[in-house]
């Protein structure tokens, strides 16, 4: 209902890991309710309006720890995306004496952090994946190291689709006494995580994938684990906390906010999680897995397409990337653009490594996906663009 | 506002937090707990801060002082107003 409302046109948007779209109704109101009525700067002022806004920074945080089974909401962090709490997680723990484990998956959000890392001096080294893009848990352990300090994982890779085996790497991780970063940038809201069982020590996510918020504001959950006194800030400055203080406060969330934070964004993810927790992450896995299905069937029995990641439905998250024979991605997402009004993404999806490990590369691929409001007669509409594409090609 | 427990008459406690932010869990887990306060600014005679407070009456002192800890909110004062 929601969708039908907010579609114009014929679209079949189905872009969803690189922005989700359209949002719930109750997202937009929720933004719309805050510049109205409660625009003040959280934390800054005692007045209501800005006591307001502080409440909903931490009813956010509250009902992002519920989601993800964080034990105190003050751990949850704001950032401007997931990549900037990736930044600040590898460059505020990692020193040029240490070592970092990584895989073949990751977007450049984490890979170009280590290799300016690499740079000064820091040590980096890659866990191989399966062809169909699962990284290899069983080699972690050789690849450990006595000045190792973290291993960073994507949690689904937005090429393949790929869940990465997280409570595995998650034991061999605690058991050696690392620390675990888990980018959930394409899990979060669609996929069960859970903080704790997981044994994950920081967790990035974004709010304009799959929790349904607007871009612009995602966050870092920072685990007991972690040493505070030793996660440096990306940024310093303001904090309406201990303004008497010309230091950075060292205490949660403060140490890692400076500055006017994006209250509005964080009001529309907080409406965005709250609509995933109505309808369940489980319920909202099952549709987007079963319209993953039916995509992946139509497009293995169409000559001429491949299709890359696992087999197994269940060693996926909603994303399904293919090549056309012949055809380069840019120009089959162009044509299925321009003459269906289906809206893919071509290319390389900011991860060249996990091009390399599934043999797309440089080319890259043409990537589906599907997200909450999408329907299964979409996927058909789907199936037969790219039946009549390929057919040409 | 310093008068305003001789205005009302009835003595208030207020406990006093690092930030704004602490603050917010306070006041979250206390009213999860059924305690009767409220979140006011800090009173200027108190501190030059810029942040917010709980206040409670003192009859519940003893058990304000118990959820926060249960919940591992650092505060480092309680004072009358």
């Amino acid at each position: 209902m929601e969708r039908d409302e907010l579609y114009s046109g014929k679209l079949i948007y189905v872009d969803n890991a690189a922005s989700s779209w359209p949002k719930p109704r109750s997202v937009i109101k929720a933004m719309c309710d805050f510049m109205e009525k409660a625009c003040a700067n959280p934390g800054r002022s005692g007045h209501r309006m800005s006591i307001e806004a502080s409440r909903i920074l931490y009813n956010t945080r509250n009902e992002l720890s519920d989601l993800l089974n964080v034990r105190d909401p003050l751990r949850v962090v704001f950032c401007s995306n997931a990549t900037e709490a990736l930044n600040l997680a590898l460059k505020g723990l990692i020193t040029e004496k240490d070592h970092v484990i990584t895989t073949a998956l990751e977007h450049n959000s984490v890979m170009r952090p280590l290799r300016e890392l690499e740079n000064s001096g820091a040590q980096i080294s890659i866990l191989k994946c399966s062809q169909d893009g699962i990284p290899q848990a069983q080699d972690l352990e050789n690849l450990i190291r006595k000045n190792t300090k973290l291993v960073v994982i994507n949690h689904g890779s937005n090429v393949t689709g790929a869940i990465a085996p997280l409570s595995e790497i998650g034991k061999i991780t605690r058991d050696a006494g690392l620390l675990l970063l888990v980018d959930a940038a394409q899990t979060a809201g669609c996929f069960p995580i859970d903080f704790e069982r997981d044994q994950i020590d920081l967790l990035a996510f974004t709010g304009h994938k799959s929790l349904l918020g607007p871009q612009g504001i995602g966050g870092l959950v920072i685990g007991e684990r972690v040493d505070i006194e030793r996660l440096k800030p990306l940024k310093t400055g303001g904090t309406g906390s201990r303004s008497e203080y010309e230091h950075q406060p060292d205490f949660l969330p403060d140490k890692y906010e400076s500055g006017t934070p994006n209250t509005v964004g964080v009001a529309g993810i907080l409406a965005g999680v709250q609509f995933v927790k109505k309808r369940s992450v489980e319920s909202i896995r099952e549709h987007e897995m079963k319209l993953t299905g039916v995509l992946i069937e139509g497009f293995e029995k169409t000559g001429g397409v491949r299709v890359y990641g696992p087999k197994s439905l269940e060693k996926r998250i909603g994303i399904v990337s293919i090549n056309i024979d012949g055809m380069p991605p840019s120009e089959v997402s162009f044509c299925l653009d321009r003459e269906f009004g289906i809206l893919t993404r071509p290319g390389l999806h900011c991860a060249p490594l996990a091009h390399k490990t599934i043999g797309a590369f440089p080319q890259g691929t043409v990537r589906f996906s599907p997200g909450v409001f999408n329907t299964e007669e979409e996927m058909t509409t789907i199936i037969e663009a790219v039946c009549q594409i390929a057919r040409r090609g | 506002m310093p008068g305003e427990a001789d205005r009302t008459g009835e003595e208030k406690l207020i406990a006093l937090f690092r930030s704004t932010n602490e603050a917010m869990k306070a006041e979250s887990v206390l009213k999860e707990a059924h305690l009767p306060i409220t979140l006011r600014p800090v009173p200027k005679h108190i501190s030059s801060d810029c942040g917010v407070c709980v206040e409670f009456p003192p009859d519940v002192r003893e058990n304000v002082v118990l959820v926060l800890k249960e919940n591992k909110i650092q505060f480092f004062e309680i004072t009358p107003i």
